[in-house]
């Protein structure tokens, strides 16, 4: 038997990575899903959301709904504890979201059927914060400026 | 109104209010809500309505207790990416005792318990990682003097809920193993009125964690559990039913060593050992260290640390079929839902794998 006296002596066979899966079809089932969203938020406004994380999806499906659903008129990029960017498809109504945190992790993705995504419009909770903070700065400009007596 | 970026009083500002003191703005807890929903199996379009219930909630006190463990379970949280979804945990609690976290030591951690105790009585959240030492009257394990078994019945009485972290907590873990010197005890086998979620795993995965509290914030109740105690949304599944690598079980191409062609090729570990089949726990979807990997992933069978007595049942390399793990029901539970040539390959699996036990 050879006798191994380092790392330089065992046999490293180099495997080529396996094929990416092809499509198994759940793309198909999700675009007439988007298509039934979309009747409805022309029909009542009605708005939808589906989580692309929790849907088993293949490499071959995941790269049949970035074709179908590829980038339209708008995208988006949001810093909210982490990046989150987005686009509107080459479908008005239809939105790709990915959030991610900090350092980068998809947290989660979705494809929002829906006019304006939630994410996007400003809470009334930070308008207000960012209203207060601005009147503070003009006060305190206000001030620091005051005409010489 | 309470000045949120007071520490003292910051369980009585509500969340919202804490958070946007400390700049984290709506629209990042909008995120942080719609990622935690997505994760949870919750429809997506609870978001917004997560966020805006979590954001009038009020931080509940927290105590956590670790007896009979190893740290792995805080440090499963701790050392998480941050900041990271499970990391909001400490945003959106009040860790009012926690002796490993905490600055305060001796007297003045007990002082630190007993207050929040008295302060928050009937409302506050109790955690506990590590067994239970119940032999010789918990004497096998004591803090300032006092066993386990003392603390968890008294601050237990005035608890909302009960949140046993780690399987140690959950079902005894490795501390119950035969022989058990100690007398270890899940904290379920103790505490039988009050409301004891399980979240098992060694470690547990630090974001189920984190959604049993949002859920406890966001709808005021503890989520929907298993017989076993185990919130739904994350143990409804076995690591089989959500594994890449189930197709290969179905199509019957097992690895049989851990470095032969099938281990190369990414084939399914079954022969090798892997509990995934009886098996639930939420690895394979949300995965570990930042959603990198899990152990099936890099290459290892899964050894069903968050199930019951997973120590003591037999070898992690020997295949289900010739352990003590499942029985015929689970086996052909498993086999069922895969398709014929499944069942068939599960079969063979077994019959090649009792030739190696008996070393034909």
């Amino acid at each position: 038997m050879a006798r191994v006296s380092g790392l330089k002596d065992i046999a490293v066979r180099v495997m080529p990575a396996p094929a990416a899966s092809g499509p198994s079809g759940n793309a198909t089932a999700i675009l007439h899903e988007v298509a039934d969203l979309l009747r409805r938020l022309v029909a009542d406004g009605s708005q939808g959301i589906i989580d692309l994380r929790a849907m088993p999806l293949t490499p071959g499906d995941h790269a049949q709904l970035e074709e179908t659903l590829a980038p339209g008129a708008v995208r988006v990029a949001i810093d909210a504890a982490g990046p989150t960017e987005g686009f509107e498809t080459a479908y008005p109504g239809v939105w790709w979201t990915r959030h991610r945190n900090e350092t980068g992790e998809t947290v989660a993705e979705f494809i929002e059927v829906t006019t304006c995504p939630e994410i996007l419009k400003s809470h009334i909770d930070d308008v207000r914060d960012g209203h207060v903070r601005l009147l503070r700065l003009l006060e305190r400009d206000a001030s620091s400026a005051s005409p010489p007596q | 109104m309470p000045d949120p970026m007071n520490a003292h009083n910051a369980r009585d500002v509500t969340l919202g209010d804490y958070l946007a003191a400390r700049g984290v703005s709506r629209r990042a807890f909008l995120k942080f809500a719609s990622a935690l929903a997505s994760l949870m199996a919750l429809p997506p379009a609870m978001g917004p309505a997560m966020a805006q219930a979590m954001a009038q909630a009020k931080r509940p006190s927290v105590l956590w207790f670790p007896f009979q463990e190893c740290t792995g379970c805080l440090e499963s949280i701790t050392r998480s990416h941050t900041p990271t979804i499970e990391g909001m945990i400490f945003d959106m609690i009040s860790l009012d005792y926690q002796e490993t976290l905490m600055a305060a030591a001796g007297h003045q951690s007990e002082a630190a318990r007993e207050t929040a105790m008295k302060e928050n009585a009937g409302k506050y959240l109790l955690l506990i990682d590590g067994s239970v030492a119940t032999g010789l009257d918990g004497a096998y394990s004591t803090i300032g003097g006092q066993t386990n078994l003392s603390w968890l019945t008294e601050a237990a009485k005035n608890a909302a809920a009960i949140i046993a972290i780690g399987t140690c907590a959950a079902f005894g873990g490795i501390p119950k193993a035969n022989p058990n010197p100690t007398g270890a005890r899940a904290v379920s086998d103790i505490i039988k009125d009050k409301p004891v979620v399980n979240i098992p795993g060694c470690p547990p995965i630090p974001v189920v964690i984190t959604g049993v509290l949002a859920h406890f914030l966001t709808f005021g109740s503890l989520p929907e559990l298993d017989p076993l105690g185990r919130p739904k949304a994350f143990y409804g599944e076995t690591i089989h039913d959500r594994c890449y690598r189930r197709p290969f079980y179905d199509q019957g191409r097992f690895a049989k060593t851990f470095d032969d062609e099938g281990a190369r090729n990414g084939w399914c570990l079954y022969e090798l050992g892997c509990k995934g089949p009886v098996t639930y726990n939420s690895c394979a979807t949300v995965k570990w260290d930042g959603g990198t990997s899990f152990p099936i992933q890099s290459g290892h069978p899964c050894l069903s640390c968050s199930e019951p007595d997973f120590w003591d049942k037999g070898s992690f390399y020997k295949p289900l079929s010739v352990g003590q793990w499942g029985n015929a029901t689970t086996l052909g539970g498993a086999a069922a839902v895969g398709i014929a040539v499944g069942a068939a390959a599960a079969y063979s699996a077994r019959r090649r794998q009792d030739k190696i036990v008996k070393g034909e």
